[in-house]
């Protein structure tokens, strides 16, 4: 049999390696930074580096940048090596400097506040058109691969990878369609219960594609190569992957219990959740098992320490992630750092653990020579560890705090903490635990990268080529001879089992997995956006004001939404704490928020929730407030907003906002569509009376706070015009 | 001609998830009783060989085509 002869590409792992650490030291530094500017507010720096800026970055650079590159760097080195075959040169050099430039601009643009709005998709329209183009480049890359393998099985790490690269095609287009209004803004062309649907849609999926099927891909491979055994049962990694493609789209709902989502797609999504327990452990377990007979081996091999933790992790993220996703815990969890606390149990210690014990297995093939030091790299690993155990149990204890804070009512039928901010001062110690854990984790990746650093100055003068000798593909089992039916020929075949038949058949697999996807998908989505009833109009809501709309997109570009929700939520303490007067607040019905492109509900209450602001407060109170919060709200961990009062309005960009709404069927009269500026200035001019009238100070009719200011005053108020409910509350 | 939108608007919220769950089952079961039994066992011990394999270019495992791959090792 002649024999090919393969050179794999081991240039482009080192590049994705090195990104992957580089990145990983500055999303994290970020992290930290976040952190401490929620214990000391004084480290926000406005206008660029207050919180509501970074964390947008730190969550991006995290998801995509550090453990994007690990991704690629997992998929390249053993995908070469299952399929034996090499990946286009040309498109593998695209690739990587082509996300390289998507991570820079996302760094430069989101402190400067172009944002969309949306949790982890808040890149805008041009930086999501470059992530498609270079996502189609690494999808057409590692499908040349498969076309040109030289081994036709495709292995189970093989299927986890192929359904991330077509599903988060899918996620990524979907979430991001949006109308431009400017070369940086945009607006989703969803809208309120729409597109907190689609939003979690794809930022639960996110988490799925990106940072769990890709990975549990790495286990199934550098696993069985670190303890040297084969996976525990290639049966139930079967059994795995399509239970956990299949059960995983559907789950995103669960981000919305008790919102103005309907019932039925927020019950669904919590049942589905449920059963994701059963695959997610069946993984686990098969990565546990594959070191039967090995664990001996842990005690000495950093790399075998940090596969184990990682997936001892993962289970207890995918048995936390069910267990949150149940309505009633879901009700006491939600909005408090408790989701924080799941989040980086998952991120820190599944992502961030698999991916360390990749690179460390990886250093010294890849740089070819010995590790530099094995005492490090297990440093590296108790700190991280300490570092997580820290993190994790200061939010989890901050999250149950604050939870139970805001839902305690005292003997006399009050509020037990009517001051919202009492229930966040309460929690500053855990921030403080928090941001050393978070520390410790930073210290140990900076002992890491000191480590491969080492490693890499150790390397050879000129790296040793492999030429690796492989049998050509057989394709199929014999060619037709000459004059018989090809028919024929595959009936002389051996028998092979379906689901062997389907793994050698890629594009067939490739389809069925997109059919998985989809299917669960059209599920959900459909009834969503077809029935009439899900979504009831409300008369007495209209759009915002061109002035009103600016205020929105200030609201916008500074990532108020990272730490104040607008979704009263039918529970008596949300309605007594966000009613006025000594009347309950109307809790948030659907078409509330008709005219919301995007929506912003928001996942987390570091503030009070601002779906009832309008009125309560007046314009001064609010000036004052973003000029500096704690001069009205004593201990508050706000970063202060004096740029507001200093940049003017650029009345310019109003009229072409004003148009893009109106392209996506928002009403506005013919007045707004041909004068959106001059409504605007004349609003402005009646908010900067109101402040003067107020004692406030002069000439603030011009500058950006006037806008935000109408906007927050906007909220809430236009189901306070519409008629009372028959029926009462549910 | 009936339409989509008043097919979907005719069926209540509980048809859905109830409709989920038996589309779930059905496949869950199906791949399950597939690949459950033993008959495959020693074709799945073949595909498992296959990272600890492939530096080499040699076949998955040592004497892969006796580890019950029935194409021999090399599909």
């Amino acid at each position: 049999m002649t024999k090919e002869t393969i050179r794999y590409d081991d240039a482009i792992v080192r590049r994705f390696v090195t990104a992957t650490i580089v990145w990983g030291a500055v999303g994290m530094l970020v992290g930290l930074w976040c952190a401490l500017q929620l214990a000391m507010p004084r480290l926000n720096v406005a206008p660029l580096f207050t919180f509501g800026r970074l964390r947008p970055l730190h969550t991006n650079a995290v998801i995509f940048a550090f453990a994007g590159n690990a991704i690629f760097a997992a998929v390249y080195y053993s995908s070469q090596r299952l399929l034996k075959a090499r990946p286009l040169d040309r498109l593998s050099s695209i690739h990587f400097w082509g996300w390289q430039a998507i991570i820079v601009a996302a760094a430069i643009t989101l402190p400067l506040g172009f944002t969309q709005g949306k949790e982890y998709a808040e890149l805008e329209w041009p930086i999501d058109v470059a992530i498609a183009v270079v996502w189609v480049t690494f999808a057409v890359n590692f499908f040349a691969m498969v076309r040109n393998r030289r081994e036709k099985h495709l292995y189970v790490a093989l299927w986890f990878y192929i359904a991330s690269i077509v599903t988060i095609a899918v996620l990524h287009i979907f979430n991001n369609l949006v109308i431009p209004a400017g070369l940086f803004k945009s607006y989703s062309i969803y809208a309120g219960v729409e597109d907190a649907f689609m939003q979690w849609w794809y930022g639960h999926n996110a988490v799925a594609f990106v940072l769990t099927t890709p990975f549990l891909g790495l286990m199934y491979y550098f696993l069985p190569k670190a303890a040297e055994r084969p996976v525990y049962s290639y049966r139930l990694s079967i059994l795995h992957f399509w239970s956990l493609v299949f059960i995983y789209i559907w789950a995103g709902p669960h981000h919305l219990h008790y919102t103005a989502l309907p019932q039925w797609a927020s019950t669904l999504g919590m049942i589905f959740s449920v059963m994701l327990w059963m695959p997610s452990w069946g993984g686990m377990i098969n990565g546990l098992l594959t070191l039967r007979g090995a664990w001996n081996r842990v005690a000495e091999d950093p790399v075998l320490k940090f596969f184990v933790v990682g997936l001892t992790f993962y289970g207890m993220s995918t048995f936390e992630g069910p267990m949150l996703s149940v309505k009633s815990v879901n009700a006491l969890s939600h909005y408090t750092d408790w989701n924080i606390a799941h989040v980086h149990g998952g991120a820190l210690g599944w992502v961030g653990f698999m991916t360390f014990g990749m690179i460390y297995w990886l250093a010294p093939r890849l740089f070819q020579t010995k590790l530099y030091s094995k005492q490090l790299a297990t440093a590296h690993f108790w700190v991280a560890t300490i570092g997580i155990v820290l993190y994790v149990l200061a939010m989890w204890v901050a999250g149950i705090t604050q939870g139970l804070m805001w839902r305690a009512f005292d003997d006399t039928g009050h509020l037990q903490y009517p001051d919202f901010l009492e229930t966040v001062t309460r929690l500053l110690p855990m921030y403080w635990v928090r941001a050393l854990g978070g520390s410790l984790y930073l210290t140990g990746l900076f002992l890491g990268a000191y480590n491969i650093f080492k490693t890499w100055k150790a390397r050879p003068e000129h790296y040793e080529v492999i030429d690796v000798v492989v049998p050509p593909m057989i394709r199929a089992a014999r060619a037709p001879a000459a004059g018989e039916p090809r028919s024929l020929a595959r009936a002389a075949e051996p028998p092979v089992h379906w689901h062997r038949t389907w793994e050698g058949l890629p594009a067939l697999f490739t389809t069925l997995t997109i059919v998985a996807v989809l299917v669960a998908s059209a599920f959900e989505i459909v009834p969503t956006f077809l029935i009439g009833d899900n979504v009831p109009r409300i008369k007495s809501v209209k759009p915002y004001t061109p002035l009103e709309l600016y205020g929105r997109d200030i609201y916008l570009r500074e990532g108020c939404y990272n730490c104040h929700s607008q979704m009263i939520r039918p529970f008596i303490d949300e309605t007594v704490r966000y009613g006025r007067n000594g009347k309950p607040a109307e809790y948030s019905k659907p078409g509330e928020f008709v005219y919301d492109h995007p929506f912003q509900w928001g996942s987390k209450r570091t503030g009070p929730d601002l779906a009832r602001e309008g009125g309560r407060r007046d314009e001064l109170w609010h000036l004052r407030h973003l000029e500096d919060p704690r001069s009205t709200s004593m201990g508050s961990v706000m970063p202060s907003y004096p740029h507001l009062l200093a940049d003017d309005i650029p009345w310019d960009v109003i009229q072409p906002r004003v148009d893009a709404m109106a392209m996506l069927d928002v009403p506005y009269d013919a007045q707004a569509l041909a004068q959106a500026g001059t409504l605007a200035r004349a609003q402005a001019e009646q908010v900067g009376k109101a402040l003067v009238t107020n004692g406030g100070p002069k000439g603030m009719e011009t500058k950006e706070v006037i806008a935000l200011i109408a906007y927050l005053q906007r909220l809430g108020r236009d189901i306070q015009l519409a008629p009372a409910p028959q029926g009462g509350a549910p | 001609m009936i339409r989509l939108s008043e097919l979907v608007s005719a069926l209540t919220p509980a048809h859905y998830a109830e409709l989920s769950l038996v589309v779930f089952l059905a496949v869950f079961t199906g791949v399950l009783v597939r690949h459950g039994g033993k008959r495959r066992a020693a074709e799945h011990a073949w595909c498992a060989r296959l990272p600890l394999a492939e530096d080499t270019g040699d076949e998955a495992g040592e004497g892969a085509g006796d580890d019950g791959d029935p194409a021999g090792g090399r599909r």
